[in-house]
């Protein structure tokens, strides 16, 4: 076993035996991700919420075969919640859609259907566009076959009127959005790889404190094999109490961590190589007592900007901005991307993200470390 | 045959100059007592000796090596017991000298035989599975002194290695300080206690204001003070006795007062007691007692440097 090794053996072993250390970072986020996910259950739906959709219609068909179509799709409509609001003439239909009262306005008549919509660009408009689209069309293209050949009208609009609609509902998975105890068991596992930078602040310092560097300098292990062996130790560690956190919230309240489990784990990985990189530096950047209370805020402020407490990704303007400061963010998004859009290449910026900010940090520790006499 | 030899070494930390061009040698396999007040510069010394601090000038070698070209070297064959407890308290008593020792490259079988063996010459070898935070002040110094000679070092450290522990362990240790010394080992040893570098070391340096001002066996530097006489008075203090008064009397070279005790050096063949009692009574002291003591150590000391040892 080579000294860096030995010293990160050390390291995780020492950790597991400290109490506190592993309540902060195993029953703390479990307790955590307990209460919030519980309490917090309502707010977070598969569902998406949509405003009432409402048309007004401006209806006048004499043609039955056109009529029954139409009824029949206003019908189904209807049974899916949209609203109709009939015949309150052009100008005031037009109106009340420019000013979202209404979600578009329809003119069906004999010589088809032209409709009107707000372009809002609420996902309301979506689905009435996509409703409405498809009808129209095979709707005008009945009417202009009535002109050239009823039979062939008739065919067309009998087919009409058997379908209530012709939007058929279908998803791969209707329920691949993150409920609330996924989206905790998430946030917890990034929030507590960031805690790392809390306890990493003693790795070297700690040394100092028990006295113990005088008899490490003196034996043939270089700075360069105890600043690896820390880092590698800790890293390592801190990566196994998210793993237990990420398996807890997987096996015990069946959290959703999709199928990409080796992604997942890298990027978590590298945040906790990052704070284990931002709490070495910060030994050194901050005096002793003080650099551990720099990082207890830090964590607090990044936990709290990454949505670890709160979703905060909804948020725009400034705090929206600022939200993607903290490491969370970058995480939690990528992890959302990857768990439930099945999009891997999420995680490429992240991972860069914390490794790049890890290299600049581990950089300015081991500057410091090689310029001081002793730790 | 020298082990270490210590050539014009030069320490300084900013304008201060800890360590002034010191030229010290110690012989393979000898006891070394390094005796200084704190500040003197030992520690200083010490700690460029066991690679912890960087030379400013000069040279230090081991072996004939010069331990800055051959740090490695130096480092394999040299053991620290540092003055401050330097172990893992959440760690066994074997792990920690294993972790310790594993660093100079010892594995496996070798490893634990070597642990296990430093364990038991410290007299901890049934204790080796506990936590030290279970263990007595005088233990955790043993377990302390495990750690820096299981790898079997030539040149062990040894800084203050008793203090602040019950008599029983301090025994222990002096046994146990002395058993390496018969196995072999050189020993640099620093202790405020003066009694234990007289009964353990073969040869003593002093150091003050960072060189060494004198060095010989306990019988050659008492033997340097044979023209002094130590007087120590017991008092029963109400007041401060004023010890300006007391040195400007003839003959006298050092006073100090240590708890009821005023510990004077004089010049042996000036008779000034009278004039010494003289002052106290004019000060309004009462005195207890009058003995005067055959010179030893730590009247060699206060000769030389003005100051008591544990100054």
């Amino acid at each position: 076993m080579s000294n860096s090794l030995r010293i990160a053996w050390k390291e995780i072993k020492t950790t597991l035996r400290n109490r506190f250390t592993f309540l902060l970072m195993i029953a703390f986020p479990i307790a955590m991700m307990t209460v919030l996910g519980f309490a917090l259950s309502e707010n977070f739906s598969s569902e998406p919420s949509l405003d009432r959709i409402s048309i007004v219609v401006q209806k006048n068909v004499n043609q039955d075969e056109l009529r029954t179509a139409w009824d029949s799709f206003e019908k189904g409509m209807a049974e899916r919640g949209v609203n109709w609001t009939e015949n309150l003439g052009r100008a005031e239909s037009e109106r009340g859609v420019t000013q979202g009262r209404y979600t578009a306005y329809l003119d069906v008549n004999d010589k088809g259907i032209r409709y009107t919509s707000r372009h809002s660009g609420g996902i309301e408009d979506n689905i009435v566009e996509g409703m409405l689209s498809a009808f129209v069309d095979r709707y005008n293209l009945a009417v202009a076959a009535f002109q050239e050949s009823p039979e062939l009208g008739m065919r067309l609009t009998n087919a009409l009127s058997a379908e209530a609609t012709p939007i058929k509902e279908s998803s791969i998975n209707p329920n691949r959005s993150p409920g609330s105890m996924d989206y905790y068991a998430m946030a917890m596992s990034t929030m507590i790889a960031f805690y790392a930078a809390t306890t990493s602040t003693h790795l070297i310092q700690g040394e100092r404190a028990r006295k113990t560097d005088s008899r490490l300098m003196s034996s043939p292990l270089t700075k360069a094999q105890l600043f690896v062996g820390k880092v590698l130790g800790a890293t390592l560690i801190n990566t196994l109490f998210v793993l237990v956190v990420v398996l807890f919230s997987r096996f015990v309240f069946h959290a959703d961590w999709g199928g990409h489990y080796g992604v997942v784990l890298a990027l978590l990985m590298t945040e906790v190589l990052l704070s284990v990189s931002i709490g070495l530096a910060a030994g050194y950047l901050f005096k002793k007592d003080s650099s551990t209370a720099v990082m207890i805020i830090l964590t607090q402020v990044v936990s709290f900007l990454g949505g670890a407490y709160f979703p905060l990704s909804q948020i725009g303007g400034f705090l929206g901005s600022l939200t993607w400061l903290s490491p969370l963010r970058w995480a939690n998004h990528a992890m959302i991307e990857i768990i439930y859009n099945d999009r891997l290449t999420a995680a490429i910026q992240p991972i860069t993200l914390n490794l790049a900010l890890a290299a600049l940090f581990l950089f300015i520790s081991a500057v410091s470390l090689k310029r001081k006499e002793g730790l | 045959m020298n082990i270490l030899e210590i050539e014009n070494l030069t320490k300084k930390f900013g304008d201060f100059v800890a360590v002034d061009q010191m030229n010290l040698t110690v012989r393979k396999g000898e006891i070394f007592g390094f005796l200084g007040a704190n500040g003197a510069g030992k520690s200083t010394t010490i700690n460029m000796v066991a690679s912890l601090l960087q030379i400013t000038r000069g040279e230090i070698r081991l072996n004939g090596r010069n331990i800055e070209k051959n740090r490695t070297y130096a480092k394999m064959n040299t053991g620290i017991v540092p003055q401050e407890l330097a172990i893992y308290e959440d760690m066994t008593a074997y792990e920690n000298v294993s972790f310790f020792t594993g660093l100079y490259g010892l594995r496996g079988a070798l490893l634990k035989e070597r642990t296990e063996e430093a364990l038991e010459f410290v007299g901890l070898g049934d204790r080796m599975k506990a936590m030290p935070k279970t263990f007595s002040g005088g233990m955790k110094r043993r377990l302390n002194i495990a750690c820096a000679i299981a790898h079997r070092p030539e040149l062990i450290i040894m800084d203050e290695p008793t203090v602040g522990i019950d008599p029983q362990s301090r025994n222990y240790i002096l046994k146990s300080v002395r058993k390496l010394g018969e196995l072999g080992s050189t020993i640099i040893y620093t202790t405020h206690y003066m009694e234990e570098a007289e009964e353990l070391c073969t040869r003593i340096a002093i150091v003050d204001h960072g060189k060494i001002i004198a060095e010989g066996s306990a019988e050659q530097l008492k033997a340097t003070i044979t023209d002094s006489k130590e007087i120590w008075i017991g008092l029963k203090l109400e007041t401060e006795p004023n010890l300006g008064k007391l040195k400007e009397l003839p003959g006298i070279t050092a006073v100090h007062l240590e708890d009821q005790t005023l510990k004077i050096i004089s010049k042996a063949e000036v008779n000034n007691l009278n004039l010494i009692l003289q002052q106290l009574m004019e000060d309004h002291i009462e005195i207890r007692s009058v003995d005067e003591k055959a010179p030893n150590l730590e009247t060699v000391f206060l000769t030389l440097t003005g100051r008591n040892l544990r100054d």
